[in-house]
């Protein structure tokens, strides 16, 4: 192995697992230290080992306030984005360390990493010889590929035929290209995606909202990126008829469903099978948690919710004794607005910046 | 001797022995598969690990093996353990390493973490014995892309 770490005192295995739990800042600085540590920070085993060690680290997330101190996840200040401007409507994904950002009026598509502090311009599409009504965005981290990949999929109308369907592309982060999905229509014809929204990520599956055409019933479509393909899911049975008041969501290695029914607020997370939602907390909203203004951060290890009211103030419930604890986390930059949570990770793997 | 012998030898590196009671010395999972194998004679070698680096992990042992000791004073009793100068704690590592404790190893592993974490390269290099094999241009390159790291 040409890239040997040479650590008197302690051995290999044992300063390997001392480094993996550094913060990424550290281990930037680190990396002059010599040039094996420098090799070895930049190898991609370590950066994926380290991204899924920081990962675990959400439960840290505690009321002593540790969110922005000592914790690798935290919380994305909206301020730092690449070609911020508060005017113009922007959406965030978060995925595997890495931040995508598409500003609806240029198009403009960017990748960043914010702790490492870079970003790459991705290149937009080419214009296509029909109607374009819409654009929703997808992000996530193909992990049989090992490359991180936007997914678009485009509603259009044929200028000639005036038919509605829809065009999926690709953006391999790795081969920096895009690509459409061949013969993707049948499948499309079977449901209408709804762009308000925001897809989410999980393990290489994109999950959408959207309505059965032949129906009407809402459902979650998921398209995964191993074969490109999509599957339709039916909608827990108390969220038939209630999109409105619906949120997709990831919570640690789930993706679940929340919302509010009957000042109650409910999450379901879908089962490995694919098909059956298993309600995993049920509380009352006491009129703080699932209304506009607040949002659920969390869902900690001990099942207890945490919830951003607004700025610093927080709310943590604990389902088992049916109590909201609040607390505010002082010095927390106001102009934190996203309420998404980011993993620190040093992923910056066969990306050529700008 | 047979494995229902209730106290174990054991013999540093430079030739200290330290009497233990079993239950206590298979804290060490190492010692435990020697017992369990029952490939323990009179004495137990511990070719890695020094008398003064022995004293401390005893001392640690018998604290966590203490009848009756509350979650809290554990947890005041290990902030005050792993207070040491970074040599010891390394010996420290090693032992708990070789001796294979798990929960010593990660307690004394996340002491090196908290005390690493803001230091400087430079002070890295001195801590941890490392030559600087960059040329200045190499480090200054490094050193440049990476510049808010060292604000």
């Amino acid at each position: 192995m040409s890239c040997r770490r040479k650590i008197p005192n302690l051995p290999i295995d044992i300063v390997n697992s001392i480094l993996l739990d550094l913060p990424v800042k550290s281990l930037l600085r680190f990396k002059i230290t010599c040039k094996s540590w420098c090799c070895f920070i930049d190898d991609g085993y370590f950066i994926n080992s380290h991204l899924h060690r920081s990962s675990t680290d959400i439960n840290l997330l505690s009321i002593e306030g540790s969110i922005s101190t000592d914790s690798k996840v935290v919380l994305l200040n909206e301020l730092y984005l690449p070609g911020f401007d508060s005017i113009h409507y922007f959406e965030v994904r978060s995925c595997g360390g890495l931040v995508f950002i598409t500003y609806l009026k240029s198009k403009n598509m960017i990748l960043w990493n914010p702790i490492i502090r870079k970003y790459k311009l991705i290149p937009k599409l080419q214009k296509k010889d029909c109607f374009h009504v819409w654009t929703i965005y997808g992000f996530a981290y193909d992990v049989v590929a090992e490359d991180y990949k936007v997914l678009c999929v485009h509603d259009i109308v044929n200028k000639n035929t005036t038919d509605k369907c829809y065009i999926v592309e690709i953006y391999s982060i790795k081969n920096q290209s895009w690509r459409t999905i061949p013969n993707i229509f049948s499948v499309c014809a079977d449901f209408v995606l709804l762009r308000n929204y925001k897809p989410v990520s999980l393990n290489g599956v994109i999950y959408f909202m959207a309505f059965k055409r032949e129906n009407l019933n809402d459902c979650v479509v998921s398209f995964h990126l191993v074969d490109e393909k999509f599957i339709v899911m039916s909608m827990p049975y108390k969220c038939r008829d209630l999109l409105s008041r619906l949120n997709l969501r990831i919570f640690g290695d789930r993706f679940c469903i929340m919302g509010t029914f009957d000042k109650e607020f409910l999450i379901w997370s879908l089962e490995k099978d694919w098909k059956t939602w298993n309600n995993i907390t049920r509380f009352p909203t006491l009129g703080m948690i699932g209304y506009y203004g607040s949002d659920v951060i969390c869902i900690k290890e001990n099942g207890n919710i945490l919830c951003r009211m607004d700025g610093g103030r927080f709310i943590e419930y604990n389902v088992r004794k049916n109590g909201y604890t609040k607390f505010e986390v002082k010095e927390f930059p106001p102009s934190v607005k996203i309420g998404r949570l980011y993993v620190e990770s040093l992923a910056s793997l066969k990306i050529s910046w700008d | 001797m047979s494995s229902s012998t209730k106290f174990l030898t054991l013999k540093t590196c430079d030739d200290k022995k330290f009497v233990l009671d079993e239950a206590i010395a298979v804290r060490s999972q190492t010692i435990k598969n020697m017992v369990e194998d029952d490939c323990v004679s009179n004495v137990i070698p511990l070719p890695n690990v020094d008398s003064k680096t022995m004293t401390k992990v005893i001392e640690y042992w018998k604290k966590h093996s203490e009848e009756g000791i509350s979650k809290d004073m554990l947890m005041d009793f290990d902030k005050a353990f792993v207070k040491v100068h970074h040599s010891i704690l390394h010996a420290l590592i090693l032992a708990a390493n070789f001796l294979n404790d798990k929960e010593m190893l990660d307690m004394m592993c996340q002491e090196v973490v908290d005390r690493i974490k803001g230091k400087t390269p430079e002070e890295i290099r001195k801590e941890f014995d490392i030559k600087n094999d960059f040329t200045p241009e190499e480090e200054e390159e490094i050193r440049k892309e990476n510049a808010w790291a060292f604000e």
